[in-house]
């Protein structure tokens, strides 16, 4: 998704990545891997409870899918780091529109189960486009 | 919370909430399973959905901002809800 910043700020997408780690576990986070757009924290997870990302199973964090998705990560040359964090919580994507409409709405089914900027950029360019003309 | 009315499937899956039918898979949803005085099981459905205004909010970033509903109200916002950071 880094890799296509400069798309999204092309169509006008402003990124907000938001997570539930402690602030300043955060901090380093976000200097470590040169994030690239604003973090939020929301430790309490309200908003993850809000866009319904609850707890994820067993099989969705540990399942076959998940060590594709870590291989191709360690492929890429990105090694996984240990973690305190809770590895059982939810990750999401939801797009909202300028008029302040949710557009998009995906809950992660484990890691790497994300949709791809192209989508994305899909459901921007199809609402622009029928959004009447000011 | 909107209460939860019923749950129908036959060959698809569709909840029913809020006057609206919305298949599954364009729903996130949270059922809560409550027990009331008289131990009878009461159920409520927090469905988060496409194509509905969000109730406001306000996030804190790393670097002392708030990000706010108003903040980004004219411009596409893209949340991206991270797992754990690692």
């Amino acid at each position: 998704m880094r890799q296509k910043k400069d798309l999204l700020l092309a169509f006008g997408v402003n990124v907000v990545v938001v997570s539930f780690a402690e602030e300043e576990y955060a901090l380093n986070y976000q200097m470590e891997v040169d994030l690239g757009w604003p973090l939020a924290v929301d430790p309490n997870r309200k908003m993850y409870e809000y866009f319904g990302l609850g707890r994820a199973s067993f099989w969705d964090v540990w399942g076959p899918s998940a060590w594709w998705a870590y291989l191709k990560e360690m492929l890429r040359g990105n090694m996984p780091q240990p973690t305190g964090g809770d590895v059982y919580q939810r990750g999401g994507d939801v797009l909202i529109d300028p008029q302040g409409i949710v557009r998009f709405h995906k809950v992660g089914r484990g890691p790497g189960d994300r949709p791809a900027v192209d989508s994305i950029l899909e459901v921007v360019q199809r609402y622009n486009c029928s959004a009447p003309q000011q | 919370m909107i209460p939860l009315f019923k749950y129908a499937g036959k060959s698809a899956c569709f909840w029913q909430a809020d006057g609206l039918e919305l298949p599954c898979e364009r729903a996130a949803i949270t059922v809560r399973i409550h027990f009331n005085y008289q131990n009878q099981e009461t159920m409520s459905l927090h469905l988060t959905r496409i194509d509905r205004r969000p109730k406001p909010f306000s996030l804190a970033t790393t670097n002392g901002k708030i990000l706010s509903t108003e903040s980004y109200r004219g411009r596409w916002l893209y949340l991206v809800f991270h797992r754990h950071l690692a």
